[in-house]
């Protein structure tokens, strides 16, 4: 087994200069700073009704940001282009004694491909989820009693069981709440008036939370659904494997495990794009807690990804955590928040850790696949829960299932994402239109 | 305790990224679930994984020492040792950390023995792996992650140490 890159002595001793400050490198193949150009159509965000977002957006406003409640006049379609983002409601709401959200109205146009909900919350160790989605019609997505047999693994798989097997599957994350719909290939928009609730739960005691939680909803809109997109990719880089924000597209290890992500995601339409390189502190370069805990080093690293459009992607180099634990890398949330207001939260991210193996490809393999829960996308079968596989009928489902992106472990061997799992994907706000890049 | 288990459950609950349609029975699986716990990306290793898994400290021992086996399958192997709490698996982890060819794996050996055994044992560790070490072709890398582990052995608050 041949040594890894950045794992002699170089690697330690030249650490990589922290801070925050943004390093475009000087051309290379997929350009410098961050790429702009407009989306088409839609303004720029912000607290008033049903606000488009552009891709070039700036930064994003920090959390609880003053806005009101919006919605009301559904926007006009798209005028061009393959489809259009837009934020279509935000509205802060306070959590009942009980832990749960008054209902949220949002009106849905008749071009709506997807959207996703997010519900950022004020106290980041809580957990939170969707408790309940309807659309006009009354039909419920998401919600406490999806009328399917409880299974022996749901104390396991979630405080909200019910919410986890529902139609449109909602797990629960800290410090936010996260939703895309659909996630499963089997439902579809429908235009009108949505009613959506959150619902919270301190870990720690068991109580519901409380405090309140700013909701917004992000829409695609669409003629047909999308057949291409962009994936903006922001990298942090804490000086793991020797990667540096300068030296990365230098690096051939780096190139092999980009372009390994990359295999997954051409097939299904979707570019994989760089558009800013960071350094970050290399006191991040080890993440030793990443759970529940008050001012846990994972959520602190995420908050400093305030690129709110695409995916911030962090590389580190390992896991601690208890007894120096390890795990390959983890998403900020399923889907994890992007756009408007949703960066720099402590679930803005997914971290890769760069010393798992000495072939890059694997590590290309960690960054598809987390990449994947982040866009909305779940293990197409759990290692622990059997019969407990992913919503997606064209996925292999079971153990024997290890040719998908989404299965469990890591391997520098063949895999893919298949059509459906594209479809979600592609689906999700945070995959931009392709005349975003020039 | 109990909060401290509940916590772990739905922490582990919030990181599985799980599904929940109950499909049809899946097929049994040709690699058996304990190694499969050790070659799953986002998994975390916990006493509730472990136990779940059925991950036992033979099947850790013997896949850190299988070097035919992926690091990234050792390294998981060498941080469930420490759940285990034996002379065996602190004895294992030293030769690790000693030794071994792969120097990521050394640095996982040192970081579960100052961190699985150094809380009921701080000097202990911290003469073993003095000593283990100190040699002059220890690699600097190696050293230098010591040296930061002995700061957490000397201070365990200071980092996700349990308490």
């Amino acid at each position: 087994m041949a040594m890894a890159v950045g794992c002699g002595e170089d690697a330690t001793s030249d650490p990589s200069p922290a801070g925050g400050e943004a390093a475009a490198p000087d051309g290379g193949p997929v350009g410098g700073a961050a790429v702009g150009g407009a989306a088409a159509g839609g303004a720029a965000a912000g607290g008033a009704a049903s606000g488009g977002v552009t891709a070039d957006a700036g930064p994003g406003g920090a959390p609880f940001l003053d806005v009101g409640p919006s919605g009301g006049a559904t926007p006009p379609p798209p005028e061009g282009g393959e489809f259009t983002i837009e934020v279509l409601h935000e509205e802060r709401v306070t959590l009942s004694p009980a832990g749960v959200s008054p209902d949220v109205t949002f009106d849905v146009p008749e071009d709506a491909v997807a959207f996703t909900i997010f519900g950022l919350g004020e106290r980041p160790t809580d957990y939170f989820v969707v408790e309940h989605l309807e659309n006009a019609e009354g039909e419920a997505f998401v919600t406490e009693d999806p009328g399917v047999p409880a299974g022996p693994f749901d104390q396991f798989l979630s405080p909200w069981p019910g919410q986890f097997r529902s139609p449109n599957r909602a797990a629960p994350s800290e410090a936010m709440a996260t939703l895309l719909f659909p996630n499963n290939p089997e439902l579809s928009v429908t235009p009108g008036r949505w009613t959506l609730r959150v619902a919270s739960l301190d870990p720690n005691s068991g109580r519901p939370g409380g405090g309140e939680v700013l909701v917004s909803v992000r829409v695609k809109r669409a003629a047909q659904p999308p057949q291409r997109g962009v994936l903006k990719l922001n990298l942090y880089f804490t000086g793991a494997r020797g990667w540096t924000a300068d030296t990365a597209l230098q690096d051939p290890d780096f190139n092999a495990a980009l372009d390994r992500m990359r295999e997954f995601y051409e097939p299904i339409g979707i570019d994989v794009v760089p558009v800013s390189f960071t350094d970050i502190s290399n006191e991040y370069a080890t993440i030793d807690s990443f759970m529940a805990e008050a001012g846990n080093e994972l959520a602190e690293m995420f908050a400093l990804g305030e690129t709110d459009q695409g995916v911030n992607l962090f590389f580190v180099d390992r896991f601690g955590g208890q007894f120096g634990g390890q795990i390959g890398g983890i998403a900020g949330a399923v889907p994890g928040p992007s756009g408007e207001l949703l960066g720099g939260t402590p679930r803005s991210g997914v971290a890769v850790g760069t010393s798992i193996a000495p072939d890059p490809r694997s590590i290309g393999h960690v960054m598809g696949h987390e990449t994947g829960h982040y866009l909305g996308l779940f293990h197409t079968s759990e290692i622990f829960a059997q019969g407990v596989n992913d919503p997606i009928p064209d996925t292999p489902q079971g153990q024997q299932g290890t040719s998908n992106l989404m299965y469990p472990t890591v391997t520098p061997e063949d895999a893919e994402l298949s059509p459906q799992q594209g479809t979600i994907v592609r689906g999700n706000p945070t995959i931009l239109p392709t005349e975003v890049m020039p | 305790m109990k909060s401290s288990a509940a916590r772990a459950s739905l922490a582990l609950a919030l990181n599985l990224c799980l599904a929940a349609s109950a499909a049809a029975q899946a097929p049994s699986n040709d690699v058996p679930l304990p190694e499969r716990l050790l070659a799953a990306i986002d998994v975390p290793l916990t006493l509730d994984t472990i136990e779940r898994a059925g991950l036992t400290e033979a099947v850790a021992l013997r896949v850190l020492g299988d070097g035919t086996r992926t690091r990234y399958e050792r390294l998981r192997a060498a941080s469930a040792l420490p759940f285990f709490a034996t002379p065996t698996a602190r004895a294992a982890l030293e030769r690790v950390a000693a030794a071994d060819s792969d120097l990521e794996l050394r640095v996982q050996a040192i970081t579960g023995l100052t961190r699985g055994f150094g809380l009921a044992d701080p000097l202990g560790v911290r003469a073993a792996l003095d000593v283990a070490l100190s040699q002059p072709d220890t690699p600097l890398y190696v050293r230098d992650h010591w040296a930061k582990e002995r700061a957490v052995l000397e201070s365990p608050a200071s980092t996700g140490l349990p308490r």
